[in-house]
């Protein structure tokens, strides 16, 4: 599922074009973003808790041309699916991949 | 900075920047989230653009441990919900630490300080590998500089002992880092064939010996001394140790018999003359000059010691000849005016047959210091010597006999002067044969060994473990007719691993003709198999023998042949 299908079933769910969805879609993600960049950590009822992580600084080996590389650290996304979420889809069937 | 936002806040933030009531923007968000897991439970993920996605992951079923009972317990197959952000999220989120970049790192010690205080926990999955990596980097070590010390001793123990040299010969390897070997392979490669032609050389200066004696004698001793330095090659220096013992030896003798020779006339001459005198202090200098060189001389076991006796005794033999000669020759040296030549010049049959008593007993009692003193010195020289201080004792004790050689050489000619031309020829004749008799002791076959084959191992690691250097490989591929495809063989499986009949892992010329049947086998195989990289097995071949057509039972292609010989 994409983000057009997502627009799509939203557009029809609330009575809007597709192009309105779409520009709630828009403004929701990047107020997400601006808060998990910032560093903030927040949590979608039903979804999960979205926050960072910093990864430390390590040495790496690339096996291919021999080499140690040091690795700087590395801010990244958290997320933790909340529970009723994982309960659900614990065993669903994945149909590809 | 990291603060914990509520929904409420979420919602009030996005409410107004949509110009939305917060009831919709809550609603909205909720029927959000619904679709997400709705197209979750669908598809197994939602691709949302601009911020993530969403995707389900399958996790087998795997054993677990109960944290707080400790109990064993199965956790069942299931679906992990992972997010996946986008890449302009991910560079927004990790904006404070865009500006480092991964450094590379030369210095191993450096790294793994640097592991050391990194917590060990928080590493991820590659640096452990990599740690395990430098473990067996670390591990490696030792090793290396064991089989180093261990192949130290072996510097000077020569080929005599072939046993022994199988012990010691199988952990020697060159202590060069895989990157290094990598810059280091043509030079390498090239160095062999270089370093063989100087047996070749070093043969046509012995052959010379007896005029230039001193010349020889720093010839090898030089290079031996180069030898150590590089020790990283294998190949190197086969022949050319095993000669230069042999010329020690040689001129060892050699000057042995001068002085024997010189004893009995310059006693007879302290009866007469006082001037001979001056000499005798000089020799007995000089003796005790051999007999310090010869207790810091090479270290060789008692085997050595034997063979070295045997060659003595021969010579002890060789010895009562000359002597006899002496007593006839010592008449006609009536006529001499050199101050420093012993001879008597009116010798009578009493004294000529004192002389040769004291020739006998002059001789036996060198010699048995000499074996006396050389065998203490084995027996207590420490095991773990460095390689460079062992090569400096034959280095030293080499220039020694050198100057030994060089004052002898002096009489010697000295004599030569008033004694018959007969004579010398005899002196020089039996000096030649001393060489060719040590030399022939020292002829040795290339030895086999049954090794099985491990797990894991190839023909390359193989020869790294059994010569130090993995390009002999091909060597124990010639040496296996069963074997077929070079790339492939088996555990378990046994295979016959040639050993370098030269000292201290070195090839005589026998094993480098046998390496380079070796690779032409190889090369007959990747010939028939993978054409394009025959000819460069072939151009290895050439490296270790001149004439592969000879070497080669079959023609090979002349393209190939024309290739290995351009490529040197």
């Amino acid at each position: 599922m994409n983000t057009s299908d997502v627009v799509a079933m939203l557009a029809k769910n609330w009575d809007m074009t597709q192009a309105e969805a779409r520009k709630l879609l828009d403004a929701i993600t990047q107020t997400l973003n601006e808060n998990i960049a910032s560093g903030n950590s927040f949590s979608i009822p039903k979804l999960g808790t979205f926050g960072t992580t910093t990864r430390k600084k390590r040495t790496s080996y690339n096996p291919h041309y021999e080499q140690y590389m040091k690795l700087p650290p590395k801010r990244v996304v958290d997320f933790n699916p909340s529970k009723g979420l994982k309960e659900d889809l614990k065993q669903v069937d994945i149909d590809d991949e | 900075m990291s603060e914990k936002v509520t929904f409420g806040e979420l919602i009030e933030s996005i409410a107004e920047e949509t110009d939305n009531s917060k009831q919709f923007t809550h609603d909205f968000l909720k029927d959000f989230v619904d679709v997400i897991n709705g197209g979750l439970e669908e598809d197994g993920k939602v691709n949302i653009a601009g911020f993530g996605k969403f995707k389900l992951q399958r996790v087998d079923e795997r054993e677990g441990y109960n944290p707080q009972t400790q109990e064993k317990i199965t956790i069942p197959a299931h679906n992990k919900v992972i997010f996946k952000p986008y890449k302009d999220l991910r560079e927004l989120v990790n904006a404070p630490y865009a500006h480092m970049e991964p450094q590379l790192i030369e210095d191993e010690e450096t790294e793994s300080s640097i592991k050391e205080t990194s917590s060990p926990d928080q590493q991820p999955v590659e640096s452990k590998t990599e740690e395990s990596g430098t473990e067996r980097d670390n591990k490696t070590d030792p090793e290396v500089e064991q089989s180093e010390q261990k192949s130290e001793p072996d510097t000077t123990e020569i080929s005599e002992e072939q046993e022994l040299n199988e012990d010691d010969f199988i952990p020697t390897a060159p202590p060069t880092s895989h990157k290094k070997e990598r810059e280091d392979i043509f030079g390498n490669e090239n160095k062999p064939e270089k370093e063989q032609e100087s047996p070749f050389d070093f043969g046509g200066i012995q052959d010379s010996d007896e005029d230039t004696i001193p010349t020889s004698t720093t010839g090898p001793s030089d290079e031996v001394k180069d030898d150590v330095n590089d020790d990283g090659d294998v190949v190197e220096f086969n022949a050319t140790q095993s000669d230069e013992e042999d010329d020690l030896l040689a001129d060892f003798i050699r000057s042995e018999e001068q002085e024997q020779q010189e004893e009995p006339s310059k006693y007879l001459a302290e009866e007469e003359e006082p001037e001979p005198e001056k000499n005798k202090p000089a020799e007995s200098e000089e003796e005790a000059d051999e007999f310090v060189l010869s207790n810091e001389e090479d270290d060789k076991e008692e085997e050595r010691t034997k063979s070295e006796e045997e060659v003595l005794a021969e010579e002890v033999e060789k010895l009562e000849e000359i002597a006899k000669d002496l007593k006839k020759y010592q008449p006609d040296k009536s006529d001499t005016t050199d101050e420093k030549d012993p001879l008597p010049t009116a010798a009578t049959s009493r004294r000529s047959e004192r002389s040769s008593s004291f020739a006998y007993v002059a001789a036996a009692v060198i010699i048995l210091l000499l074996i006396t003193g050389g065998a203490w010195y084995y027996s207590t020289l420490p095991t773990n010597d460095t390689l460079i201080s062992s090569s400096e004792e034959t280095a030293t004790s080499a220039d020694a006999t050198n100057q030994q050689d060089d004052s002898n050489q002096q009489q010697l000619a000295e004599q030569q002067e008033t004694q018959d031309a007969q004579q010398t020829a005899q002196n020089q004749s039996q000096s030649t044969q001393t060489p060719a008799s040590t030399q022939s002791t020292k002829s040795t076959t290339p030895d086999n060994q049954a090794v099985e084959i491990e797990e894991g191992q190839t023909l390359w690691s193989l020869a790294e473990d059994r010569y130090g250097n993995p390009r002999l490989w091909p060597w124990i591929y010639g040496n296996n007719g069963s074997l077929d495809d070079p790339d492939l063989i088996y555990a378990g499986s046994s295979l016959s691993v040639p050993l370098p009949s030269g000292p201290q892992n070195t090839l005589t010329n026998t094993d480098s003709v046998g390496v380079a049947k070796g690779y032409i086998a190889t090369y007959k195989w990747y010939k028939s198999n993978e054409k394009s990289k025959a000819k460069d097995h072939l151009w290895a071949a050439k490296l270790y023998h001149n004439d592969l057509q000879q070497l080669a039972d079959v023609p090979i292609d002349k393209a190939d042949l024309s290739y290995a010989n351009r490529a040197r």
